[in-house]
């Protein structure tokens, strides 16, 4: 049998372009396919459920501290660069680790769901190999899993909030959406990454010293004021740092997110995700081949 | 060889109205990849030697089209390597076709692979739960059906016990307990499968009659020609990705031997277009 060399450039481009898709369609497929997948997203969201509770049991299963572990690590976090800002670089900012902990407990969100679900397809290839289901299920559930740590961390924070002096406020309110947005983001990366990964395994390399240095170029340990009006593009530039900067403002400050805010992060989770849902709507195609 | 557009119709075939599974057109090539680069750097140094991946293509279904009616049991024959088994993942949706249209109507229970689902950290009572929802039943069905899935199965004592620790064996029955207990429009059975030891096997032909009183459409791949002509109502035979013939089991039961003795006497290639210009 022959080989073909042409068509074999990059078996990336060739699975996502499909084999007999013909070029001018691919504008129109572009809206159709997302629309279409999103329908049988839906139609198998008792599947989804399903696919997070066994995501949860087993992440947990055999360890004594179970769920609790999920807390300590940002726990530590909170600890140790405490130490090290509070007490060592003696920062100004006030009511440090409340400041701290708001960010740890995004950032800690943001980096387990976009890791988890950039390995989690070629971690599920018996399940991809062998059962029909919407593929992008697996990257969802990895997504929504770590959403449970999430809501408990929120136990901490609002009762530290509390205890610092914090009131709540009404401006709350704006802060379940603000993370739904992190959320659908988080979403739309882990399609792109989770179908990149199967093809090109070293991804999650890639991602793992992406997401540290989001992490140092988010405002987590400093204020977003602290941020020379020159570099001030490159915290445009971060969705997560948007995200972050907005959700503390609103916690502790109570100031409703502005206008502008909001539209620069729901058209961004538009992109991402329809970019996101046509890549791996394409690639997936592949996955039984490439897994 | 025999080349694509041979084998392609000008006109489609007309179908059954009512019809359970539908399959129209369907081609599915296979790549066999012979040496794959799975990072970006051999990726990249394979791109500036000019050596990329190397593949073999291999079309595993040319221009498949029939159509089964509701109810129907059809068995699907042929050699090994010929199709059978792709045919039945494009049925079961885990391979997509490159071209052509499959549509099954219905609740699909795939019988294939059994367990792909299962998560070895979990106990058998939960992976009942989580098998359940791959194959489409919701929490509330499962907790109505599952004492008798666990029942079915016939390990009721490990039931609460992580299944890292059961035998395959083990496995396969309590996967297919539950596959059992879907109530499917459309069930798809590969025989390899046949599991279990002789009271399990009965239990599970039971339950496949079951189906067939209540009207369940049933494709089974099989090399057991007895099984084909004395419970289906019609046979497919497939040889190199094409349908060569479609009809009574024991005409395309015939058919398949005839196909068998002339591969033997010519080899393997040869044997197809005799066969099929009868």
């Amino acid at each position: 049998m022959s080989s073909a060399p042409e068509s074999n450039k990059g078996s990336l481009a060739t699975a996502v372009a499909g084999s007999l898709t013909p070029r001018r369609h691919l504008m129109r497929d572009s809206v159709s396919l997302p629309l279409q997948r999103v329908r049988a997203i839906v139609l198998r969201r008792e599947l989804l459920r399903a696919l997070i509770q066994k995501d949860f049991e087993t992440r947990y299963a055999g360890s004594v501290l179970g769920v609790l572990w999920t807390q300590l690590y940002p726990l530590l976090l909170l600890g140790v660069y405490s130490l090290v800002f509070a007490v060592i670089f003696k920062t100004a900012i006030p009511d440090f680790p409340i400041f701290l902990f708001t960010g740890i407990v995004l950032w800690n969100f943001f980096n387990t769901a976009v890791m988890s679900a950039t390995n989690s397809v070629l971690g599920s290839a018996q399940l991809i190999t062998r059962i029909g289901f919407p593929r992008e299920l697996v990257p969802l559930a990895a997504v929504l899993t770590p959403l449970v740590d999430v809501a408990l961390s929120h136990l901490i924070l609002i009762g530290a909030a509390l205890a610092f002096g914090v009131t709540p406020a009404w401006t709350w309110l704006a802060l379940p959406p603000l993370l739904t947005l992190l959320v659908l983001l988080c979403i739309g990366i882990g399609l792109i990454l989770s179908s990149a990964a199967v093809y090109l395994r070293d991804v999650r390399f890639f991602v793992e010293v992406g997401v540290l240095l989001l992490m140092f170029l988010s405002p987590i340990f400093y204020s977003e004021d602290a941020v020379p009006q020159s570099l001030h593009w490159l915290l445009v530039l971060n969705p997560l740092g948007v995200v972050i900067s907005a959700y503390r403002h609103t916690f502790l400050s109570h100031v409703w997110p502005s206008l502008r805010i909001w539209s620069v992060l729901i058209a961004l989770d538009a992109l991402v995700l329809w970019v996101g849902l046509n890549i791996f709507a394409r690639a997936q195609k592949g996955f039984p081949d490439a897994l | 060889m025999l080349s694509n557009a041979q084998l392609r119709p000008a006109v489609p075939r007309p179908l059954p109205v009512q019809s359970a599974i539908d399959v129209r057109d369907v081609w599915k090539r296979y790549r066999r990849y012979t040496n794959r680069s799975h990072t970006l750097k051999a990726r990249t140094l394979g791109w500036l030697r000019g050596r990329p991946d190397q593949y073999e293509e291999f079309q595993a279904l040319r221009n498949v089209t029939f159509a089964i009616s509701r109810g129907e049991m059809v068995g699907i024959i042929g050699r090994n390597g010929a199709g059978k088994s792709t045919l039945l993942r494009v049925l079961a949706q885990i391979v997509e076709p490159d071209h052509g249209s499959v549509s099954v109507k219905g609740r699909l229970s795939p019988l294939l692979e059994l367990g792909g689902g299962f998560s070895s950290e979990l106990t058998g009572r939960r992976n009942i739960f989580l098998y359940g929802a791959l194959l489409g039943l919701n929490r509330a069905d499962i907790s109505a059906r599952i004492d008798s899935i666990i029942q079915f199965s016939g390990i009721p004592e490990f039931i609460d016990t992580p299944i890292k620790h059961y035998s395959s064996g083990m496995l396969v029955r309590l996967a297919f307990a539950v596959a059992a207990h879907i109530d499917p429009d459309v069930l798809l059975l590969d025989e390899v499968l046949t599991v279990g030891d002789a009271a399990f096997q009965e239990k599970s032909r039971e339950r496949m009659q079951e189906f067939r009183r209540a009207g369940c459409t049933i494709v089974l791949v099989t090399h057991i020609m007895d099984n084909v002509t004395r419970m289906c109502d019609r046979a497919i035979l497939i040889d190199h990705g094409v349908v060569l013939d479609d009809g009574g089991p024991s005409t395309v039961v015939a058919t398949y031997r005839r196909l068998i003795e002339a591969g033997e006497q010519t080899g393997d290639r040869a044997a197809m277009p005799l066969v099929a210009g009868i």
